[in-house]
């Protein structure tokens, strides 16, 4: 072999290295970008036709009115769906209605996969076999660290809290306070959210979401007595917050 | 030629002076480097209760030996307040689990704060929102206040670092902890990472009456009178005895949710202003005026008086309190209500209550002062 085959035959293998570098450089970049979308589920909430705010007073019924203070919640077990193959997610977030900020009522959920999906599917509530833990398992940046959402004796977490306060004769004297903590896997519902969306590379899709408050509280076509049953937080009154978990879900749905 | 000879003599003498003062050596210490002093800490591994959980450490900051060390003698030291009066401990009293007796403290011009000095058992786990009313995020952020606080220490920070550069021992102290290379890099930041430090050790015990009676073969059990009190606490008992709603601010482990509540304790004066708004003067949302922190429950006995202004000044007014209900508002917790417990129901919870006491934590020699 001549001095300038050998410089040649060097050059030629040095290329073919190159090219490979950079094709497999390329695939790694394109697999990695097609994990780096985002989907925010954005929640605004309202009271009937009325935009939902934090110790306003919204009626209930001809004399009653209700003011709440607080209206959080767990979702878990996100589901995206596609005729592909539906892509579970391992995400818990806790929607704060309440909150200070529109971060408290926005679901973020990163790092998906680029595609057109047909909608998702999420439950409303702590999904089995998260709610076998404790909030000592989770670091405290985790929605599910929280003790405050956590019932020893009933070895769950708290799914949901609505409290607040009711004035009961209508002279505006906000005289009742109320409460209702769901829990428990009996008390989980299911949502589908059937709604077509493509996820970008590196850009974040919004669904945005509508939850009316009032059909929490409107069950069967009757506000809930809450002047006869204010507190609903112990396994005892099981059918009552099984009742609010369902309003609580059926109140949510895609905004228009 | 005696001229040449002087002259000559004359540079001799000059060059061997410039010699001898450029011979540097670089082995003894410039004043103020701290390169001389090994640099080598010892990482810390902390025991917690098991029922606890993980005590997260900022990344930024690493427990270590002399980091804690470091800590603990600055939390000691009233170098920190401008007359050198007071330190951290003169409000924070290790046999007072952490807190003073006072309903609230005079800082160094004899100026009471508006609030009650908190305990720091476990505060390592506070994590969110120091402070009565969460206004830090941190207890690096928080360590910085109280020093500048007029009603504290009202000091400055470039005085105290001024005063911790001069002191004998601390530049060591800091070198060692932080590894800096000289004096002049001592900086605030460094003084409350080590505060920091030495109270992320302030952990409890795990071993309160409460702690061993709810741990199997423990050989520990609660009275009667306890054991009817930790069901109306926890609302265990199935209806045969009241719930005292106490868990919902102040749950297990910590025995504290972390969280902010309005506990009913101060009446509305305008609209949804209290005289002091807590948490809602912090994020400026009147829907959380009059939140509080809810604190750990651990060690309460000994950390009267109560409330964020002291105004309790022992635990049976505390419990005449929720008892009754409190002040109505629209933020109050809804738990928060009447409860017409029986004064033997009072003094069952009360029984409790002192369960949680873990003396084992307020004589630890480690949280005594090193002076």
């Amino acid at each position: 072999m001549t001095a300038r085959s050998a410089f040649m035959d060097f050059t030629v293998k040095s290329l073919f290295v190159l090219v490979m570098v950079f094709m497999v450089s390329g695939c790694d970049k394109q697999e990695k970008a097609t994990e780096n979308s985002q989907l925010n589920l954005s929640f605004s909430a309202r009271y009937g036709a009325v935009p939902f705010q934090t110790l306003q007073p919204f009626p209930m019924g001809a004399i009653k009115s209700i003011k709440i203070s607080k209206l959080d919640f767990y979702l878990t077990g996100f589901t995206l769906l596609s005729p592909s193959g539906n892509i579970e997610l391992a995400d818990a977030a806790l929607v704060d209605i309440t909150g200070n900020s529109d971060q408290d009522r926005t679901v973020s959920l990163k790092g998906l996969k680029s595609g057109v999906y047909s909608g998702i599917r999420f439950q409303v509530g702590v999904k089995p076999d998260l709610n076998k833990k404790l909030p000592k398992d989770f670091k405290s940046d985790h929605p599910l660290s929280s003790t405050s959402h956590f019932w020893e004796a009933w070895n769950s977490y708290i799914f949901s809290k609505i409290e607040g306060v009711l004035d009961t004769k209508g002279d505006k004297v906000y005289d009742l306070g109320f409460a209702v903590h769901t829990g428990t896997d009996a008390c989980l519902e299911t949502l589908q959210i059937d709604k077509s969306f493509t996820l970008t590379d590196q850009q974040t899709f919004a669904l945005n979401l509508d939850l009316d408050v009032e059909k929490i509280f409107l069950q069967g076509g009757q506000y809930f007595d809450l002047e006869s049953s204010p507190l609903n937080h112990n396994p005892s009154n099981m059918p009552t917050l099984k009742l609010f978990a369902t309003a609580l879900a059926g109140a949510i749905q895609l905004k228009n | 030629m005696g001229q040449w000879r002087k002259l000559n003599i004359g540079l001799w003498t000059t060059l061997s002076l410039v010699i001898a003062a450029c011979d540097f050596d670089p082995s003894e210490p410039v004043e103020g480097d701290l390169q001389h002093i090994p640099y080598q800490p010892e990482s810390v591994t902390l025991t917690v209760p098991e029922s606890y959980p993980e005590l997260e450490i900022p990344d930024d900051n690493p427990f270590t030996q002399e980091g804690i060390k470091l800590g603990r003698k600055l939390f000691f030291d009233p170098i920190l307040s401008r007359d050198s009066s007071m330190s951290c401990s003169s409000c924070h009293q290790p046999e007072k689990s952490f807190t003073d007796g006072l309903a609230t403290s005079p800082g160094v011009d004899k100026v009471n704060g508006r609030r009650s000095a908190m305990s720091l058992l476990d505060i390592g786990f506070q994590n969110r929102g120091l402070f009565w009313d969460g206004r830090s995020s941190t207890l690096e952020i928080q360590a910085l206040l109280p020093i500048e606080d007029p009603v504290e220490m009202h000091f400055n920070w470039p005085g105290v670092v001024e005063r911790l550069k001069r002191h004998p021992d601390y530049p060591m102290q800091f070198r060692k902890a932080f590894g800096i290379p000289a004096v002049d890099s001592i900086t605030k930041f460094l003084a409350v990472k080590a505060i920091a430090q030495f109270q992320r050790t302030l952990i409890s015990s795990g071993k309160s009456k409460f702690d061993l009676a709810i741990t199997p073969g423990s050989g520990v059990f609660f009275s009667e009178s306890e054991l009817r009190g930790f069901d109306m606490y926890f609302d265990r008992s199935g209806g045969r005895l009241p719930d005292a709603e106490c868990f919902h601010c102040h749950n297990a482990p910590l025995m504290s949710s972390l969280d902010f509540f309005n506990n009913g304790i101060q009446p509305v004066r305008i609209g949804q202003v209290f005289d002091d708004n807590g948490l809602g003067a912090v994020t400026g949302s009147p829907a959380q005026n009059g939140m509080f922190k809810a604190p750990s429950l651990r060690n309460i006995a000994l950390t009267a008086p109560y409330m964020h202004d002291g105004r309790f000044s022992s635990l049976e007014e505390v419990i005449d309190h929720y008892d009754s209900g409190g002040f109505p508002s629209d933020n109050k917790n809804p738990f928060i209500r009447k409860l017409s417990l029986t004064s033997q129901q009072k003094s069952d919870i009360l029984a409790f209550l002192h369960t949680l006491t873990d003396t084992t934590f307020t004589k630890n020699a480690s949280f005594r002062s090193p002076f």
